[in-house]
């Protein structure tokens, strides 16, 4: 029948033998048509011309270049639908022709080919760290991908923000070490076979560190202590927003990352854990004037990119450029990105790197109302994502409590660890911020509620917990930087010893220290944030800044789940009642009054005497009650906690607030006591001889139930 | 390692027999993909597929196109049972990693004991 011909999918052209017509400019990058073909389509706005070019995988020359045609052009787009492709087995690339005037911030050169900056998937570094071919005249190749994911139902978890338990962690590193006992160590694959480990835990929610295809070999060198070779292993250095890193897919040599990396979402969402991405719009891995051409350099570089008067990168980043989010084009595939992360791979939100940046117009200035962040919080297919900021940058602008929120956005917050971590090696001079902390932090967040405040104390980014209460200083000779690189402000303590010993007292008070650490976390209102392998006392051995280790600085030992199986214990239990207790997870701020009238304000201060906090400059010591009654602005009951935070180095009599009514005080935690007594199961906990007051240790920390 | 494929359907259509030895990569896949559209086609003369068999004890590799030529079969034949018979561990492995182990059942034989 006439009605079967399809005209508009007809071929018009040839080239070399290969058949084609005008393509749709809509979407951008490559779509396999129903009807056969495959659409391309890239937009450049100041290239004079562009070129298709075709390689079978692998192939070392291309077997096609088709140069678009005039009336192929819609816009600034180049579209164009090709038959007769075998899409498994093809790789493409675009040559883009236009000035190359620096100064004027244009650097096309026709003879690089470019990656399709909305291409599914790359070829390149299918294999982590398989030595790539260095004379390759196109290293990093965009491929097609078919979506036909069989999700068998599965959809976003949607969790209540205010009921999440992040655990931060990075996909090679969770299962690389011979330890993890996984079939393929380092891969999504890996990450299902420790679905058991999370859920024994008790996270819900699992943050990846950057799992857009970057390139591992980027800026790799030589360890100068042991010749062995550093690498980008964190992968804050993105090379295509939408393609998954091979790499980390078992399945990456067949090109089945997708679909491996779609598979362990579904399975984490079967065992209610979200799943949020770490990701990078903040610059690129093209570095500065004199990085490679590998995607939006040689497409459109005045767009992709902020640059200086003079043509030169803007470096807010820290990295050599700065990608130029608040472009309208740039803000478009941003938004495109995130689409396609949240309706074709599930994610439950993303967690956005230097965020302050994406708050920054086209010459850098900070703006009151960007209109990527508000895009972003407003946007449809997102709405149900949660949205969190690194609200800091490079550059120096730092906006922990500011960043632009629209009622959507939640922050790192960068102050909630500072102030804990201060607060744990008895600084002096913070009760009054320790207070605001457990509280969701209302002096930053007053107008957003707590659950703005993603708490942490420790993420990839410094010491981990263990090494916090055991290095005053970082160690980061192994860098290759002469331990100039990281942080230099850690806030950590060493209990008296600079790194391993054998005094069973100080070894005693840095677990204690630990789950001072992690009892504060939990009992602190807002989102809590774990790092991978606090649960078991991981080390880098005093490295802060491990983004070069592919080996066992960064590699998670698993045998220190039995090494620590008091920690791992103690993790689990401490999250356990977090969960267990809606009082902890309040969506609104508290109102510090007695709005249910039952005989206590919702929540209330203490110190050594009851209802008589000591908020002076030399004080050590806090303690809070919240009231039961009060649990989720009083729409559900709870038990009442009373929570007693000893910063002092010895032990000091606390009185106990006396509550209305016939029930008594029962000891959930004591992390001054040894491992066995130290905390209870939920439900278990043990009635409290003396009602009137308690003992609490030096650098300690102890729970009460009311029940 | 060179690519061959047959396939037979019993007398009232309700079990297809492929068997593949070498490798499936995107060319064969073809193949695989015309194998498996021929079976049913002839399946569906004779009655309807129950058991669509894959003796797979010679097949060395399967690559993505002949993974997915596999949810094509689950799609098309959604009631039938796909059996892989002897395939290699890789390959089980490859299903599992990719969430494509619900659509197939592995066995050692069949018929099944």
């Amino acid at each position: 029948m006439i009605t079967d011909i399809r005209i508009d999918l007809s071929p018009t052209h040839e080239h070399q033998g290969i058949k084609y017509r005008r393509g749709t400019a809509l979407p951008f990058g490559s779509s396999v048509l129903s009807g056969g073909g495959i659409n391309f389509s890239v937009f450049s706005s100041t290239s004079i011309g562009c070129t298709l070019v075709l390689f079978e995988k692998n192939a070392p020359e291309p077997f096609a270049e088709i140069p678009f045609p005039d009336e192929f052009e819609i816009g600034d787009v180049y579209c164009m639908i090709v038959f007769g492709l075998d899409f498994d087995n093809l790789e493409y690339g675009y040559k883009m022709d236009g000035p190359f005037r620096p100064e004027e911030g244009h650097r096309f050169d026709k003879t690089k080919i470019l990656s399709d900056p909305y291409s599914r998937a790359l070829g390149g570094r299918d294999v982590w760290m398989a030595d790539p071919n260095w004379d390759n005249i196109y290293p990093h190749r965009s491929r097609i991908i078919y979506q036909d994911f069989d999700w068998e139902g599965d959809h976003p978890l949607e969790t209540p923000i205010e009921d999440l338990i992040i655990y931060e962690a990075h996909v090679r590193a969770f299962t690389k070490d011979k330890s993890s006992g996984v079939k393929a160590p380092g891969t999504f694959s890996a990450i299902r076979e420790k679905i058991p480990h999370l859920k024994k835990l008790g996270i819900n929610c699992i943050e990846l560190m950057p799992i857009y295809e970057f390139d591992e070999w980027e800026h790799s060198k030589e360890n100068p202590e042991t010749g062995e070779t550093l690498v980008n292993f964190w992968g804050y250095s993105t090379i295509n927003f939408f393609a998954p890193k091979a790499g980390y897919a078992a399945t990456g040599k067949f090109g089945m990352q997708v679909d491996e990396l779609k598979t362990l979402i579904k399975d984490l969402h079967r065992n209610g854990i979200e799943v949020l991405l770490d990701v990078v719009f903040n610059h690129t891995a093209e570095g500065n004037e004199r990085g490679p051409y590998i995607s939006f350099r040689g497409l459109d570089n005045k767009v992709y990119y902020m640059l200086t008067p003079e043509g030169y990168y803007f470096n807010f980043s820290g990295t050599g450029n700065t990608l130029n989010c608040n472009h309208p084009r740039v803000r478009n595939m941003v938004l495109d990105c995130l689409r396609y992360w949240a309706a074709e791979f599930h994610i439950d939100g993303f967690r956005f790197d230097l965020a302050a940046i994406l708050g920054r117009d086209q010459s850098g200035v900070p703006l009151n109302n960007p209109p990527l962040v508000e895009s972003l919080a407003y946007d449809p297919i997102l709405s149900s994502c949660k949205l969190i900021a690194e609200a800091w940058d490079a550059g120096g602008l730092y906006q922990v409590g500011s960043f632009p929120a629209y009622g959507r956005w939640g922050e790192w917050n960068g102050k909630y660890r500072d102030s804990i971590r201060k607060v744990l090696k008895s600084e002096k001079g913070l009760i009054g911020e320790l207070s605001q902390r457990i509280q969701g932090s209302p002096d930053l967040y007053f107008y957003r509620g707590p659950t703005a405040s993603i708490n942490f104390i420790t993420c990839h980014d410094g010491f981990t917990m263990m090494d916090m209460v055991s290095y005053n200083e970082k160690h980061n000779e192994a860098n290759g930087e002469d331990n100039n690189d990281g942080a230099n402000d850690n806030n950590s303590w060493n209990c008296g010893v600079e790194g391993p010993t054998d005094d069973p007292a100080i070894n005693f008070l840095r677990r204690q220290q630990v789950k001072n650490a992690l009892t504060i976390l939990m009992v602190s209102q807002g989102v809590p944030m774990l790092l991978m392998g606090d649960e078991m006392g991981r080390t880098k051995h005093g490295n802060n800044n491990t983004y070069c280790h592919d080996n066992e600085l960064n590699w998670l030992n698993w045998d220190l789940l039995e090494e620590n199986a008091d920690l791992f214990n103690y993790t689990q239990r401490i999250i356990q009642f977090r969960k267990a207790h809606p009082v902890l997870r309040s969506k609104e701020h508290f109102q510090h009054r007695d709005y249910k009238e039952v005989g206590l304000s919702d929540i209330s201060f203490h110190g050594t005497s009851a209802w008589r906090p000591d908020w002076t400059d030399d004080s050590l010591v806090f303690a809070y009650m919240l009231s039961g009654d009060h649990a989720k602005g009083g729409t559900i009951k709870d038990d009442t906690l009373y929570i007693a935070i000893n910063m002092y180095w010895d032990g000091l009599e606390f009185e106990l607030p006396q509550v209305p009514g016939d029930k008594q005080w029962h000891i959930f935690a004591n992390t001054s006591m040894p491992a066995g007594k130290d905390i209870s199961e939920v439900g278990a906990e043990i009635l409290l001889e003396d009602q009137h007051k308690i003992v609490i240790g030096g650098r300690s920390i102890v729970i009460l139930v009311n029940k | 390692m060179a690519f061959s494929i047959t396939s037979e359907v019993n007398k009232d259509g309700s079990i297809a027999t492929i068997t593949m030895v070498g490798e499936v990569d995107s060319l064969t896949a073809r193949s695989f993909k015309h194998e498996i559209e021929s079976v049913f086609q002839e399946s569906e003369k004779l009655g309807d597929l129950k058991d669509l068999v894959l003796e797979l004890d010679g097949l060395e590799f399967i690559s993505s196109a002949g993974l997915r030529v596999l949810i094509f079969s689950k799609q098309s034949k959604p009631d039938a049972n796909i059996y892989f018979v002897k395939a290699k561990e890789d390959i089980l492995d490859s299903l599992q990693k990719t969430g494509l182990m619900h659509s197939v059942t592995a066995v050692d034989e069949y018929p099944l004991p």
